[in-house]
């Protein structure tokens, strides 16, 4: 009871569809089909995450597809993500799938995400900047923008 | 007669019992405990009732508090009813508290409403 | 059968879906091969193998499962194997299920009928 109280889980196996609102932290290990506002998302390595996910922190280390708005995003190396994915820090492992619109959004000195700001980058030139993060980060799925 | 059904445990000595070979047509009204083994095309009116195993009841039971063992098939207003295992129960049933264990045959309307009895 | 579906709780593993308190769902869920806990609000269509809502979970709509283990709030339409209401469920609306078993303190309004393949 109390080992599983913190979070809220979609169990392996298991589907959604529809719509979810107060997830503060939620673990998806199955596959869900909604949109998504919440403190913390972590798709597992056999979920399938198919929406839009507003978050603060995503872990992806399984499929997502849909629009994301997150503060920092940590592609797997099993991750595979599509769509796009709008991002104030990002660390991608060796082996993660980014197939998708990556946007850096730097918090504007107001303190408001900005959307004007926004740049797409070279992933080399991302890769860099997490270098000091990163362990293995080699010059992998280069140009996989689309 | 007090015959050879196993007494209700929870019915106190000075109680009624319809043995198990009776078969009644009409309405029972009773107002110390009865326990209940036979059958009954007709109404029960009772305080503390307690229907066992073989008994079958054809008709509405009115009752403060009752165990059900045997087979009811028309409507319960009580204030507290606990069917059985071996309870069998079929109609509607109206009361303040509802236990029923595994192995009951419920096939029921429920309904909550304040009884009103004196 | 198995140990009782309150024991269950303790042993889920991370394959169970868990809805935690405070979150909403609506739509529809179903729940593969393992149990589904429901602490919070779900309005819609579940399908499972276990289904357990919590003393504050409260789900609207259609429950299809093997086992329900209803320790909170229900409403609407039940179809499964085995049902168990604990003294602090309160259930609203059509249930049909062949095994049951209701504590005293459960609030039941509705109907409970049996699933017969005769009708």
């Amino acid at each position: 009871m109390d080992k599983l109280g913190s979070k809220t889980i979609i169990g392996a196996g298991a589907t959604f569809t529809g719509k979810i609102a107060n997830a503060r932290v939620i673990e998806v290990h199955g596959k869900v089909n909604a949109d998504l506002t919440a403190e913390k998302v972590s798709i597992g390595e056999a979920g399938h995450f198919n929406g839009a996910i507003r978050a603060e922190l995503v872990v992806v280390s399984g499929h997502y597809e849909g629009k994301m708005w997150a503060g920092s995003v940590w592609a797997t190396s099993t991750a595979s993500i599509s769509g796009k994915l709008q991002y104030k820090t990002l660390q991608m492992d060796r082996g993660a799938a980014l197939n998708c619109h990556i946007v850096h959004n730097w918090k504007a000195k107001g303190g408001n995400l900005s959307n004007s700001e926004n740049s797409d980058q070279d992933l080399s030139l991302l890769n860099d900047l997490n270098n000091a993060k990163t362990s293995a980060v080699p010059s992998s799925p280069k140009k996989a923008l689309k | 007669m007090f015959g050879k059904n196993s007494v209700s445990p929870m019915a106190p000595p000075n109680h009624s019992q319809i043995n198990e070979d009776v078969r009644i047509r009409g309405t029972i009204t009773v107002s110390e405990p009865l326990v209940m083994a036979g059958q009954l095309e007709g109404d029960i009116k009772a305080d503390i009732l307690h229907i066992i195993s073989t008994a079958i009841i054809t008709g509405d039971v009115t009752a403060e508090s009752v165990t059900i063992d045997g087979r009811v098939l028309g409507s319960i207003v009580a204030d507290k009813v606990y069917l059985s295992a071996t309870a069998h129960f079929e109609g509607q049933l109206l009361c303040q508290g509802v236990a029923i264990d595994n192995g009951a045959y419920v096939d029921a309307k429920f309904t909550k409403e304040p009884v009103t009895n004196g | 059968m198995l140990e009782k579906p309150h024991q269950q709780i303790h042993n889920l593993h991370d394959d169970t879906t868990y809805i935690l308190g405070d979150l909403m769902m609506e739509g529809s869920l179903d729940g593969g091969n393992h149990p589904v806990v429901i602490e919070g609000q779900f309005n819609g269509d579940i399908t499972a193998i276990d289904v357990i809502i919590r003393e504050n979970g409260k789900v609207t709509g259609k429950v299809k499962a093997k086992t329900s283990v209803i320790d909170g709030f229900f409403k609407g339409n039940l179809v499964c194997e085995s049902l168990t209401i604990s003294a602090t469920g309160i259930v609203e609306g059509d249930i049909q299920t062949n095994d049951l078993s209701i504590d005293l303190g459960a609030e039941v309004i509705g109907s409970i009928s049996r699933v017969n393949s005769k009708k």
